[in-house]
C-alpha cells in the first residue's frame, strides 16, 4: 500500500470527524504555540542581553568607591571619596590590566546659540575609548594632552548633536556646559540603549581634569573602569586591582576595602546563562502541555480504533495486511499531531509578534524552535499513535467483522 | 478450485469444546455455483470463513487453487483475499460515511492499482446496475443498492471465487431475486466460482449444486442439470 493513498485516507478520516479532530489537535496546538512563544520570549531576552553586552565592551571590571559588602552583609557606602585619578594611572601598570579609565559624572546644561539641552556629562581619559570600544565617527577622541593640559575640548554623543546642532556640523563649534565654553573636537559613534534602557548617546565627554575642577569641583572620581588583558586573565586582573588599591589606600591587613570591585563581564555572562536556563525551563514547562496533547491523541486514537473495528475487519477482508492497518492509524495520528503542530507554530509566531508589537519587550522566534516543534509534534504522533495502531493491526478479521 | 479435506474447527469455551466443523470433505470445481444450506449453528459460516482465508481450521487441510493455505503467512492470505476472493456479507459491510465509489475502490488500495482506479470502479458499479449512484454515501442507499455496491467491491479485482454468506438475508424477495440474477450472470458470463450460504430454498434454486450441513457435517450434496 502506497503512503500517499494512506495519507489521503487519513485526511478523509479526520475530515469526517471534524469536531473531534479539532478538539484532539487543540492539545498539540496549545502545546506547540506555548513552546514557540516561550522560546521566543527567552530568545528575545537573551538577544537583548547579548546586544547590551556587546555594546558595553569586553573584559570589563568596574571599581567604585566605598565597600558595598563586608562578610556578606551589605554596608553603607561609607566614604565615597576614596578613588582618585592616580589610582587609575597606577592600575594601568599592572600586568593583567589593559587599560583603566577614571570617570566623573554629572549633569550639565548645554547651550549652543539659542538652543539648550540637559545631558549627562562625563570626564574621563583617552583610555575610555579603548575600554568601551567606543570611537568617534568624526574628529578625534580626547587624549593625554587634553587631560594634562585641562583643555576645554569635548566629545558629543549623537543625541546631543541632534538636539542642539540639528543639521549643522558640530566639529570646531563652541558650546557652553554649565556656563563654561568648550570646543567640540569629536562626535561619538552611535551606541544605542544601555542594559538599563538608558540612551547612551545622550552624553558629553570632557577631559577628566577639566570636569573635576571646572565643572564639578571634585577631587575624587565616581568610578574607574578597568579592561583586563584577556578573558582568561580576568580573575587575575580583579586580584591585581584589589591588591594595588589596598596598598595605595594603606588599608591594614584585615581591614575592609574602601572600594568595591565588580567583574561586569562575569555578571553579564551569568545573566546570559540565567536567561538561557530560564528559556529552557519555559520551553520544558510548555512541552509538558505537548505531552498532554500527545496523550489526548492516544486517547482519541484508541476510541477511534474501537469504534472502527468493523471498518478494520472490512479492510482486512478485502486484502489489507497488518502493516497496512498499522500504517493507516499511525499516519492518522501523525497527520493529527502534525496539523496541530503547524497550526500551533503559526499561532505561536502570531503570539510572539503580538508580544513584540504591544509591549516594549522584543521576542525572537528562532528557526530552531520552529523545527524543534515540528519534529516534536511528529514524534508525539508516532509515539502516541503507535500503541493504538498496533492494537488495530493485531485484530482478528472475523471478530472485527462481527463487532457490533 | 476449492478442496477441503477433513476440516475440523473447534471452539473452546470455558472447559467445553465445541465442534463447529466436524470433518468436512468437499470439492468445488472452477466455475461452479454452489449453495450451502442447513440449520442455524450447523457450521456454514465457520466453513465459509475458512474457505475465505479469514480463519484457519483446527485440523484438516484446505487447498485453494492448488495452494495449501495452511502453509501461507498472514500477509500472503491477505494477498489471496485481495486478488482471488470476493466477499459478500449478509450485513453488506460497507464503510460508513464513504461513497459507493470509494467503497468499490477500497480493495485496489491494497494492491497498488492506482492509475485507473476510478474508471474501474465506475465500470464495476455499472455492471451491477448502479450507474448514477457513485457519489452517494452508503447510508443514502437502500439495502439492495448497498448489496450491489458490496458485489461491485467483491468484483473489482477480478476474483476467481465469490463467497457470499446469506447475501439476501436482509433483503425482500424481489430484491433478493435481482441480486441472485447478478450472481447467475457473473457465474454464467465470467465463469466466476460462486459459493453462497442461504436458508431459503428459492434462493438456493439459483445454484446448480446444493450442499446441506448439519452439526458441522455435510449431510447431502445434490446437483441439478
Ligand atoms: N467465535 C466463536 N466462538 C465460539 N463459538 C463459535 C464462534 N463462531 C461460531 N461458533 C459456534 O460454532 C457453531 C457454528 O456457527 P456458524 O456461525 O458457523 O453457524 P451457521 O451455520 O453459520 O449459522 P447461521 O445459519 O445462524 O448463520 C455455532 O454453534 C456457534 O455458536
Ligand atoms: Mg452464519
Amino acid at each position: 500500500m502506497f503512503i500517499l493513498p494512506t495519507i489521503k485516507i487519513a485526511f478523509r478520516g479526520l475530515r469526517v470527524n471534524k469536531m473531534r479532530s479539532g478538539l484532539t489537535m487543540l492539545g498539540i496546538i496549545i502545546g506547540v504555540a506555548a513552546v514557540i512563544t516561550m522560546l521566543a520570549v527567552g530568545e528575545g531576552a537573551r538577544e537583548y542581553l547579548a546586544k547590551s553586552i556587546a555594546s558595553l565592551g569586553s573584559n570589563l571590571i568596574l571599581v567604585i568607591p566605598g565597600s558595598t559588602t563586608s562578610g556578606g552583609a551589605r554596608m553603607g557606602t561609607g566614604n565615597t571619596n576614596t578613588l582618585v585619578p592616580s589610582d587609575a594611572q597606577a592600575l594601568e601598570g599592572e600586568s593583567a590590566i589593559d587599560a583603566a579609565a577614571p570617570m566623573v559624572r554629572g549633569v550639565g546644561q548645554v547651550v549652543f546659540q539659542d538652543r539648550n539641552w540637559n545631558t549627562a556629562v562625563m570626564g574621563t581619559t583617552g583610555s575610555y575609548e579603548r575600554i568601551r570600544d567606543w570611537p568617534v565617527s568624526e574628529g578625534r577622541f580626547i587624549n593625554r594632552q587634553d587631560v594634562d593640559g585641562m583643555t576645554k575640548d569635548c566629545l558629543v554623543g549623537t543625541t546631543v548633536v541632534q538636539e542642539i546642532f540639528g543639521d549643522e556640523d558640530p566639529l570646531g563649534r563652541i558650546i557652553r556646559i554649565n556656563q563654561v565654553p568648550f570646543t567640540v573636537v569629536g562626535v561619538l559613534q552611535k551606541k544605542g540603549q544601555s542594559l538599563m534602557g538608558q540612551d547612551q548617546d545622550d552624553i558629553i565627554i570632557t577631559p577628566l581634569s577639566t570636569a573635576m575642577s571646572r565643572l564639578f569641583g571634585k577631587t575624587s572620581v565616581n568610578a574607574i573602569m578597568v579592561k583586563g588583558k584577556s578573558d582568561s586573565l580576568m580573575n587575575h586582573a580583579v586580584e591585581q586591582v584589589k591588591t594595588l588599591l589596598r596598598q595605595r589606600h594603606r588599608i591594614p591587613e584585615g581591614g575592609d576595602d574602601d572600594f568595591s570591585v565588580m567583574n561586569l563581564s562575569e555578571m553579564l555572562a551569568a545573566a546570559e546563562a540565567q536567561t538561557k536556563i530560564m528559556t529552557m525551563l519555559l520551553g520544558a514547562v510548555a512541552s509538558v502541555s505537548l505531552l498532554v496533547g500527545g496523550i489526548g491523541i492516544m486517547n482519541i486514537m484508541l476510541v477511534s480504533v474501537t469504534e472502527r473495528t468493523r471498518e478494520i475487519g472490512i479492510r482486512m477482508a478485502v486484502g489489507a495486511r497488518e502493516r497496512d492497518i498499522l500504517l493507516q492509524f499511525l499516519v492518522e495520528a501523525v497527520v493529527l499531531s502534525l496539523t496541530g503542530g503547524v497550526i500551533g507554530i503559526l499561532l505561536g509566531v502570531g503570539f510572539s509578534t503580538a508580544i513584540s508589537e504591544f509591549s516594549r519587550f522584543q521576542t525572537s522566534v528562532s528557526l530552531f524552535s520552529v523545527l524543534l516543534s515540528f519534529a516534536f509534534s511528529a514524534a508525539v504522533g508516532i509515539f502516541f499513535g503507535f500503541y493504538p495502531a498496533r492494537k488495530a493491526a493485531g485484530m482478528d478479521p472475523i471478530s472485527a467483522l462481527r463487532y457490533e | 478450485m476449492i478442496e477441503a479435506m477433513d476440516l475440523v474447527k473447534e471452539y473452546v469455551i470455558g472447559d467445553t469444546t465445541l465442534r463447529a466443523l466436524d470433518g468436512v470433505n468437499l470439492h468445488i470445481g472452477r466455475g461452479e455455483f454452489a449453495a450451502i444450506m442447513g440449520p442455524s449453528g450447523s457450521g456454514k459460516s465457520t466453513f465459509m470463513n475458512i474457505v475465505g482465508c479469514l480463519d484457519r481450521p483446527t485440523s484438516g487441510s484446505y487447498i485453494l487453487d492448488g495452494t495449501p493455505v495452511e502453509t501461507l503467512s498472514g500477509d500472503a492470505l491477505a494477498g489471496i483475499r485481495n486478488r482471488m476472493l470476493g466477499f459478500v456479507f449478509q450485513g453488506f459491510n460497507l464503510l460508513p460515511r464513504t461513497t459507493a465509489l470509494e467503497n468499490v475502490e477500497l480493495p485496489m488500495y491494497y494492491n497498488g492499482h492506482e492509475e485507473d482506479m476510478e474508471e474501474r470502479a465506475y465500470a464495476a458499479l455499472k455492471s451491477v446496475g448502479l450507474s448514477g449512484r457513485e457519489r452517494h454515501f452508503s447510508s443514502q442507499l437502500s439495502g439492495g443498492q448497498q448489496q450491489r455496491v458490496a458485489i461491485a467491491r467483491a468484483l473489482i479485482n477480478d476474483p476467481s471465487v465469490i463467497l457470499a454468506d446469506e447475501p439476501t438475508g436482509n433483503l425482500d424477495s424481489k430484491t433478493s431475486i435481482e441480486i441472485m440474477d447478478i450472481f447467475t450472470k457473473l457465474n454464467g458470463e465470467k465463469g466466476i466460482t460462486i459459493v453462497l450460504v442461504t436458508h431459503e430454498p428459492d434462493i438456493a434454486s439459483f445454484a446448480k449444486r446444493r450442499i446441506h450441513f448439519r452439526d458441522g457435517k455435510i449431510v447431502s450434496d445434490e446437483r441439478t442439470n
